[in-house]
Order: C-alpha cells, then structure tokens, then sequence
C-alpha cells in the first residue's frame, strides 16, 4: 500500500512533466499554423484595403460618387472603422481610418476598477491587421466579412457631402 | 525505512523543481525588464539586409526581417497619440533632437549605410523605402519642451545633427550623410516637423541602373549639389520642383559605396503629400 503510494508521487511528477511538455508541443504547433494563415489572411485584407483606397482617391477627384466592391476577404475578419478622438491603431497614425483586422474575444475589461486586457483589439490591429487613413471617414458600425457560403460581404463606399461612408450592402 | 528514504528523495525533487522554476521566473523577468528584444530586432533587420546584399540570387529571394518601432517622444511620461509606444523621455530640445538623431542613425545602421545592395536592379530605378520607427509626440512635448509652440524648424535638427557626436569624433550628420554642412544639403527651406503629426523614420534605397538613366529622369526634380561627389557623400536633395523651381524639401541623397542612390534616415510625415511624392514603390518593413 505504502509502495503503491509512493510510486504514485514519483508518477505524479513525471505525468506533470508530460503534460507540460505535450500543451508546449501543441502549443508550438498551433503558433506554426497561425502564423502561416495570418499572412495569407492580411495579404487578403491588404488586397481589400488597395481596391478602397483607390475607389476613396477616386471619390474624392470627383470621378465617381459611390463605387460597391464584392468578394471581401478574409472571411471571419472584421471591418472596424475609428474615428475622432477616439484611441486608434498606431497604424493609422492619429488620422481616421478603418482597419481590417479580427476581432479579439474580450477588450478593456474593467474588474472591480481594475482594467484587465487594454486595447487589445487595437494592439491585435496593429500586429495582425491593416489599416487605411481616410481623414474624411464617418464613423460606422463594425461588421464581420461573412464566407462565400453564407452570401458574402459588399461594400459600398459613397461620398455624402465631404464625408466619405462605408457600409455594408 | 524504504519508504522514508524515498519520501525525502521525493521532497527534494519538489523543491528543486521550485527553485528551478522561481529561478526561471526570475530570470526571465529580467530579461523582459532589460528588453534584449529590441536589440535583437534590431540585428535580425540588419542580419536579413546584409544576407540579402551579399546573396547572388535575385533579391527578393530573401526577405527582410525588419519591423516597424512605434516610438513617442513625451516630456511627462505618457502617450496618448499611440497604442503600447516605446516612450522615450525628453525634457529638452537638445534631448529631443538627440533621441531623433538616434533614431536616424539606428535605422541607417540597420539598412547598412550605404554599403550594401539590398533591393538588386531594375530597368529603371525604383525608390524602395523602409520603414524603421514611426514618431509621435507627446502633447507635454509641445506645452513643456517647445512652450506652447507645436513646431519646431527641421534645419534647426540638422544643425544639430551637425555639431553633436554620434561615435568617435563623427558627427550624426557626417555619419548619415558625409557632411557637416547643412547648407550643402539643401540651401532652401527643409520646413517644420509638426509635432501633432506622426512621422516615420525612412530610409530610401534606388534599384541599380546606369548613371545614363539617372541623367534622363526628371518627375521630381533632383536639385545636384555636388553630381561629382564620390560615393558617401551627398549628391544633391529630393525637392519636389515645379517648373524648374523647387517649392519644399523631400529628403537628402547620396550615392552609396554599393553604387545605389540613398536616402539616408530622414524624416517624413506619415500619408503626408511629402511621403506620397517620394513615390516609394515599396515599403519593405513589416507593422
């Protein structure tokens, strides 16, 4: 019985050791194939980002008022837009701009006073995302670039006065 | 008695895994506290330019392993402007031009001075642009450092750069450019770093092509200063010209030791008419 007991301490040990190294194992492996499906999914978004900025030089010349661009990419991403005074991505250099950039579970939570993940959403656009500065851009509701499957994401871009707007179409 | 001894045996594994695993703690938040990471950044960006340079196959075979620093420049401490900075304090003007200065040569280190062909040849010359830190400034740099004024004149910069040493007796600016001469860089108006506007830290590089190319370009207008001077030394500014007159101030160039033409660390406000205008057809760091 003793024995037993004994054994089983030493065994405890060395099935912690295991866990341990395994979850780094998976862990490592998981980084490996995320690291590689960001790039694909940000070379998407870049994509994106060219076609909007291109379509907003043209609204802004006057060549066109609203232009729609279909087959967004990367499905599951989000499209944010920050404005005004509000805290934006480094990326968009204190200008308005939007971003295109997944969206993170949990953001600026406050615990009893405390603030627990800050600007996580803004530090996942900068790291992982793009952005595009459009200084004339109004504010507008984030949405998510749905898959093929399920109808798609457009978008149609239009000038409303000075303002440039973007919406989901 | 079997049993004691392999219950102590047991005991003193548990406490060295503890102290191995507090000691790791430790260490690694020293590590973390001392920030080799930036270093290390810094040497992988520059490992990647010099591998890059030294390679014979075609450039783009190799891609550079530089990412961009997101820097603020505050006089209290803190900084709204930007999301997770490294914030470098400056009570100072002579400080603040200091940290700029570092900033410059520390991405003109990292893009190999002049000396190495990183972007290859082309037909025509293309203008490769990398992006090392992008600056803010803190509104307290404005308020305390500047009082109230939220400019500062970007000549005053390179007259500093002129008389403060970077390493041994060498100027910043003969480091960047081989000279302690502003006004050969550039005679007229260099115009004014707006301190509410975000700048980056570039570094330009010219795909190789003959001089006979370079002779006839003419979009933007180079403004030949010294067109004989060897390599590392200015060869003229980038000033954006209309109709033969030049009305502002791109950035400085010389011809580097590998034959390319460069633009040496200048300062260049972010999606400003001044970045647009240089026309960089790429930017070769990563956010």
């Amino acid at each position: 019985m003793r024995k037993k007991g004994m054994l089983l301490a030493s065994e405890v040990l060395k099935v912690v050791l295991a866990v341990i190294s395994i979850s780094f194992l998976i862990y490592l492996l998981f980084a490996l194939y995320y690291a590689n499906a960001n790039e694909q999914a940000k070379a998407q978004a870049t994509e994106v980002v060219n076609r909007m900025k291109d379509i907003v030089t043209r609204l802004n010349s006057g060549v066109i008022t609203s232009e729609r661009i279909t087959d967004i990419n990367p499905e599951g991403w989000n499209i944010f837009s920050y404005t005004g005074s509000e805290r934006k991505p480094n990326l968009c250099a204190g200008e308005n701009c939007l971003c295109i950039c997944d969206e993170v579970f949990y953001d600026n939570i406050n615990v009893f006073g405390i603030q627990l993940a800050k600007d996580r959403q803004l530090n996942e656009c900068d790291k992982k995302g793009v952005c595009l500065a459009i200084p004339a851009l109004s504010k507008f509701q984030d949405f998510e670039i749905k898959s093929a499957s399920d109808g798609g994401t457009n978008i149609l871009i239009s000038k409303n006065g000075g303002a440039i707007v973007i919406s989901e179409a | 008695m079997e049993f004691s001894k392999k219950g102590e045996l047991t005991t003193q594994q548990i406490v060295i895994l503890i102290i191995l695993i507090v000691s790791f703690a430790v260490i690694v938040f020293f590590l973390i506290r001392i920030n080799l990471g930036k270093q290390t950044e810094q040497e992988i960006c520059h490992n990647s330019v010099v591998t890059r340079g030294k390679s014979i196959l075609p450039a783009d075979t190799f891609p550079l392993q530089c990412k961009r620093r997101y820097v603020c420049m505050s006089s209290d401490g803190s900084c709204e402007a930007m999301t997770n900075p490294d914030i470098i304090r400056v009570n100072t003007k002579d400080e603040l031009y200091g940290a700029l200065s570092e900033q410059l040569a520390e991405c003109w280190w990292m893009f190999g001075e002049g000396k190495v062909n990183y972007v290859g040849s082309d037909t025509l010359p293309t203008l490769y642009c990398s992006i090392c830190s992008q600056i803010a400034f803190d509104d307290s740099v404005g308020n305390r450092v500047f009082e109230g004024t939220q400019e500062f004149d970007k000549r005053e910069f390179y007259n500093y750069m002129a008389t403060h040493t970077y390493s041994g007796d060498q100027t910043y600016l003969y480091y960047l450019l081989g000279t302690n001469d502003v006004n050969r860089i550039y005679s007229g108006d260099f115009g004014n770093v707006t301190l509410q506007n975000q700048y980056y830290s570039l570094v330009g590089a010219w795909s190789k092509t003959s001089a006979w190319t370079w002779a006839g370009l003419g979009a933007i207008g180079f403004v030949a200063i010294a067109a004989t001077g060897g390599a590392g030394l200015v060869v003229g500014a980038l000033a954006f010209t209309v109709g033969g007159v030049s009305t502002y101030f791109l950035a400085p160039v010389i011809l580097g030791s590998s034959g390319n033409r460069f633009i040496p660390s200048t300062l260049v406000e972010v999606n400003s008419r001044q970045f647009n205008d240089l026309g960089c057809e790429t930017i070769t760091t990563s956010s």
